[in-house]
């Protein structure tokens, strides 16, 4: 099973991702990488990232990031290691998290709002990814 | 976690007088054009010792209104918004006291956005008055403003947007033509239910949702009849919705009118009349179990009682049906970009809404024969 955030794990993330229609369908015109933050809480001592390039309803490139300066992508995805693993078992819904600043988004906001249902899809393939938890 | 929010609430005979706690402060009126017609502006303004009126265009509100506002109100600087009319005028008065503030691209108006970071600061109060019973824009965060260069309606919203009062006075409302009363009283009911099957309901918005739909299936007929007594309820009914499901959210049915009043200049409150019923036919046999709830709770079946509606207020008289109809792949290809299809009970296929789109214009197209 993988580690939350690791190479594998954003392997099999893409590698679902890229075997749906459906999200292929929600973001066939999205054009857009994203930073994925693990801010570190009482369960987890250091902060974990991923990168990840979506496209034309692909992914089309992602990995563990140990250094974020590295990369400048268009979105970042940040919350708490607590927050995160609730939206992962399904008892954060993403939208409900952002309202309620448990989760903070920084980039286009418009264009977000007019793929709300390719966000809504890739949170769900998410939770497919079986998840070995760091706690 | 969720949350509730709501305006603090004035409402019934003479509740606009309450805006003599404002007499002494910089106002301004926002109004169109109809409004000021109408002479309902020197029934605000004489409630104030300070205050001057600007008038907007009587449209479907489109970005380019609110960003004429801003500016405006940025020589103005005034201390205190009224903003009086019907839903397009608040929803112009709510964006343009953001964009006043804040150096921001309207549609970057959204939940998630730290206006802070844009420089808004919340300087100037925001009072709405509704001479309309309906979209209960009074009462919530939500903007709804057309690009018309693109053709669609952007849906902006942010808890800074909703008004801090709302005064719910039925003077206003009185002497409403009837295909307000129609339209009007449509869009309430559509927020009542939706709100109620929204994936986000709560006991909060389920509470407001189910009594303002009592309300509005009961007095909508006799409202639009001229009954001061209903039309005073179907105002106060529209502006309990727009608090559910401003605290829920609405749905498909409201994904598809946006989406059909953008393209083909269908009035909101009519378009989601039009939409309303196939929706829940449609959720009715997915079972979606939140709608026999609302069924066992309100006694009733809604589907039946919205038809009624229908029939007797002639609803499908004022539907472009052929228009619809020639539109249908269209529509439901700009209602999956809308970002209310996620907030229904589930996330239909664009298929779905094809199907839907096709029994509004068989529904128009029996009651025309």
């Amino acid at each position: 099973m993988p580690k939350l955030f690791s190479d594998e794990w954003v392997r099999e993330y893409m590698k679902l991702l890229n075997e749906s229609k459906e999200y292929e369908d929600a973001a066939k015109d999205w054009e857009g990488d994203f930073l994925f933050v693990v801010e570190p809480d009482e369960n987890l001592d250091k902060p974990m990232y991923i990168y990840l390039d979506l496209y034309h309803g692909k992914a089309r490139e992602g990995y563990a990031v140990d250094d974020p300066s590295k990369v400048k992508p268009a979105f970042e995805f940040r919350g708490r290691y607590s927050n995160w693993k609730k939206l992962i078992d399904g008892d954060i819904d993403p939208i409900k998290g952002l309202v309620t600043g448990k989760f903070r988004l920084k980039g286009n906001m418009a264009k977000v709002m007019r793929y709300a249902r390719a966000a809504k899809i890739l949170v769900e393939i998410a939770r497919k990814v079986e998840t070995e938890f760091p706690d | 976690m969720w949350r509730f929010l709501s305006p603090q609430i004035l409402f019934g005979a003479d509740s606009t007088e309450y805006l003599e706690r404002f007499e002494k402060r910089r106002a301004v009126i926002v109004t169109d054009e109809v409004i000021k017609n109408l002479d309902y502006v020197s029934d605000v303004s004489k409630h104030l010792e300070n205050s001057e009126t600007v008038t907007i265009r009587a449209r479907e509100p489109c970005i380019d209104d609110a960003l004429e506002l801003a500016e405006e109100m940025r020589e103005i600087e005034p201390e205190v918004i009224i903003a009086l009319g019907g839903g397009s005028v608040i929803d112009v008065a709510k964006a343009g006291r953001i964009l006043m503030e804040a150096e921001i691209e309207p549609e970057e108006i959204t939940p998630f956005t730290s206006l802070e970071e844009y420089g808004f600061r919340g300087k100037t109060s925001l009072i709405a008055i509704p001479t309309t019973s309906g979209t209960g824009s009074e009462a919530t965060w939500a903007i709804v403003l057309k690009n018309i260069k693109e053709r669609r309606k952007v849906i902006m919203a942010h808890e800074r947007a909703m008004p801090e009062i709302a005064i719910v006075d039925p003077a206003f409302v009185y002497s409403m033509p009837d295909h307000l009363v129609i339209s009007g009283g449509f869009d309430a009911l559509s927020h009542a239910v939706e709100a109620f099957l929204s994936s986000f309901s709560n006991p909060f918005s389920d509470s407001l949702a189910l009594n303002s739909l009592r309300l509005i299936l009961d007095n909508f007929i006799m409202s639009y009849g001229g009954d001061r007594d209903a039309r005073e309820k179907m105002h106060i009914s529209a502006t309990m919705a727009g608090i559910a499901f401003s605290n829920s959210q609405v749905g498909v049915v409201h994904a598809l009118a946006h989406a059909a009043g953008a393209l083909l200049g269908i009035p909101h409150g009519l378009a989601v009349g039009a939409f309303l019923n196939p929706v829940l036919e449609f959720y009715a046999e997915r079972g979606v179990e939140r709608l026999g709830e609302m069924n066992r709770n309100l006694g009733l079946n809604i589907l039946r009682e919205i038809e009624r509606i229908e029939a007797e207020l002639r609803l499908f008289e004022y539907i472009p049906v052929s228009e619809i109809e020639s539109h249908r792949s269209e529509i439901a290809e700009r209602a999956m970009e809308d970002s209310c299809i996620v907030t229904g009970p589930f996330v239909p296929e664009r298929e779905d809404l094809e199907t839907v789109i096709e029994r509004v214009v068989r529904r128009c197209m029996r009651e025309e024969s």
